[in-house]
């Protein structure tokens, strides 16, 4: 990758990895700390990265940066641990994508990672796969409770209309 | 096999009939077995008669008969993990029944959308030149230090090398005392009082160390001309617990020199050689002084006071630290680096090295 790409790759992706850092560690600071982190590791290996895998770096970089976060603020949740829903109680002034986020916040944070991927990124089960270094199936598996979680805590049809 | 852990997993692969007949046996044996999860694929005993050579044509009937309660054909559907057949029949199929439209409405609804006000605001301090203009501005500041140091820290060696012993000596008995007061601190020439300034024939600076009982009684000089900040002389005494000296008071660098190597229990980082340099850097030297380059071409701007730094990363004033302490002088595996920031007028950055400490100040 040459370095006129590389600086593509910030106007092209640095967004979304900051968005995608914001969400899971809700401090800006630390999200913008992370996003830097991403690209001087991205630059120091720039000559040896294709351009096309660019993205999937990336990404790999901050999901990694921010399980190694979760782990230093002892806040990380066991994989396998159940869902603590908590169904939406009518909140009138909250909006369903502030409903949601608020529901994001309640999943473990390897589902929460996957829908993350799959909704702002557009993702498909492959490529985040080799991001977070699981299977297809296990993606599949991770999404499909994710969904499942989320569809619960939205609740009632009447809440969210 | 299936557990209560995997089970959906084997539940979508169903419905994409992708099991192979054992596994499709072991699924059915699963949900036998639990009855709660039996309910979840309702309409299963279809299945279970389903003569494999028919599979496919009774692949319409058998979405028709899952159940409104199976939440896995819904998000496959909302994954657009059906194929195309498989889709329109299950948009048929919820189309029958209200609940089933409204459910699969909700799960419609969780799809996360961003906002996209939410941008990166930094983006500036990631891009690299790839006309190299930055490294030119790096190795121009570097060569500025150079010139304005060398003769500077040759003098200064030269002064204090015949007090090295009695600086050993006073530095022991007064380390924390440093006062401000006791600051001797020579401002730049040309905006000097008379009754400060030196002979021509002395350096522009001396050590606190170094000053005879008669100096140190002497009123301290005015610093309001000079550009520095005696808050910022005196936080660099307490924060170094070592006596100041300006070297030169026309730049914004300021060097603490340090009579001998200590651990400095300020040191806020410690940069140590990885191994897996060694290939690339054939010394630490060389390792740091590139990671300093590479922070430095991205941090540095030029600003109508001189250089100025953002990011959080090390910055020019610890290249200062190590020139004024002696490039020549790293050795070992790891160099200590110290640096604070603070606002304007003040102290925003110190580099400490094994014979100084360099001071980015911000007038």
């Amino acid at each position: 990758m040459s370095p006129a790409e590389y600086n593509l790759s910030v106007d092209a992706f640095s967004d979304g990895l900051f968005r995608f850092a914001l969400k899971h560690v809700k401090d800006r600071d630390t999200a913008n700390d992370m996003v830097q982190e991403a690209y001087t590791r991205l630059w120091e290996k720039h000559a040896g990265v294709d351009y096309q895998k660019v993205k999937s770096y990336l990404f790999t970089t901050v999901y990694h940066l921010v399980i190694d976060r979760s782990k230093q603020m002892q806040r990380i949740q066991p994989i396998e641990k159940s869902h603590h829903l908590h169904q939406v109680k009518e909140k009138p002034f909250l909006g369903l994508q502030q409903i949601l986020h608020k529901a994001l916040d309640t999943l473990p944070e390897i589902q929460k990672t996957l829908i993350l991927l799959r909704d702002y990124e557009g993702y498909n089960y492959e490529e985040m796969g080799k991001i977070t270094g699981l299977s297809e199936s296990q993606v599949k598996v991770y999404i499909y409770r994710g969904r499942v979680a989320l569809k619960e805590y939205i609740g009632k049809l009447e809440h969210v209309l | 096999m299936i557990n209560k852990e995997n089970y959906p997993e084997y539940m979508l692969s169903f419905m994409d009939g992708k099991l192979s007949p054992a596994e499709t046996d072991a699924l059915l044996q699963f949900i036998e077995e639990h009855p709660e999860i039996k309910i979840e694929m309702e309409g299963l005993e279809l299945m279970k008669l389903e003569p494999e050579e028919e599979r496919f044509d009774k692949k319409d009937l058998l979405i028709r008969r899952i159940s409104k309660t199976d939440e896995s054909l819904y998000v496959a559907a909302l994954e657009n993990d059906l194929g195309e057949e498989k889709r329109n029949a299950f948009l048929d199929w919820i189309e029958e029944d209200s609940e089933r439209k409204n459910t699969f409405f909700l799960y419609q609804q969780t799809k996360l959308k961003y906002d996209p006000k939410e941008v990166f605001d930094f983006k500036h301090s990631l891009y690299q030149d790839t006309s190299n203009t930055h490294f030119y501005y790096y190795a121009a500041a570097a060569a500025i230090i150079l010139m304005l140091f060398i003769p500077a820290v040759f003098l200064f060696e030269r002064k204090i090398e015949g007090t090295a012993k009695t600086l050993a000596e006073r530095n022991a008995e007064s380390s924390i005392q440093h006062s401000q007061q006791s600051i001797k601190i020579v401002p730049k020439k040309n905006k000097m009082n008379e009754q400060d300034k030196p002979s021509s024939k002395k350096p522009s600076f001396e050590s606190k160390k170094a000053l005879n009982k008669q100096e140190t009684s002497k009123p301290i000089p005015s610093l309001e001309n000079t550009g520095i900040d005696a808050e910022a002389m005196a936080q660099v005494e307490t924060m170094t617990n070592m006596p100041a000296a300006i070297l030169e008071t026309d730049g914004y660098l300021v060097s603490v020199p340090l009579p001998e190597r200590e651990e400095n229990p300020l040191a806020s980082r410690e940069l140590k050689f990885p191994e897996n340099k060694t290939k690339k850097y054939n010394s630490p030297k060389q390792w740091l002084l590139a990671e300093i380059k590479k922070q430095a071409n991205k941090n540095i701007q030029t600003t109508d006071h001189g250089m100025s730094m953002t990011g959080s990363k090390i910055m020019p004033a610890d290249l200062a630290g190590l020139l004024l302490g002696g490039i020549n002088s790293i050795s070992g595996s790891n160099i200590k680096l110290v640096y604070e920031r603070g606002q304007r007028g003040q102290i925003t950055a110190m580099g400490i090295s094994g014979k100084g400490v360099g001071v980015f100040l911000e007038k």
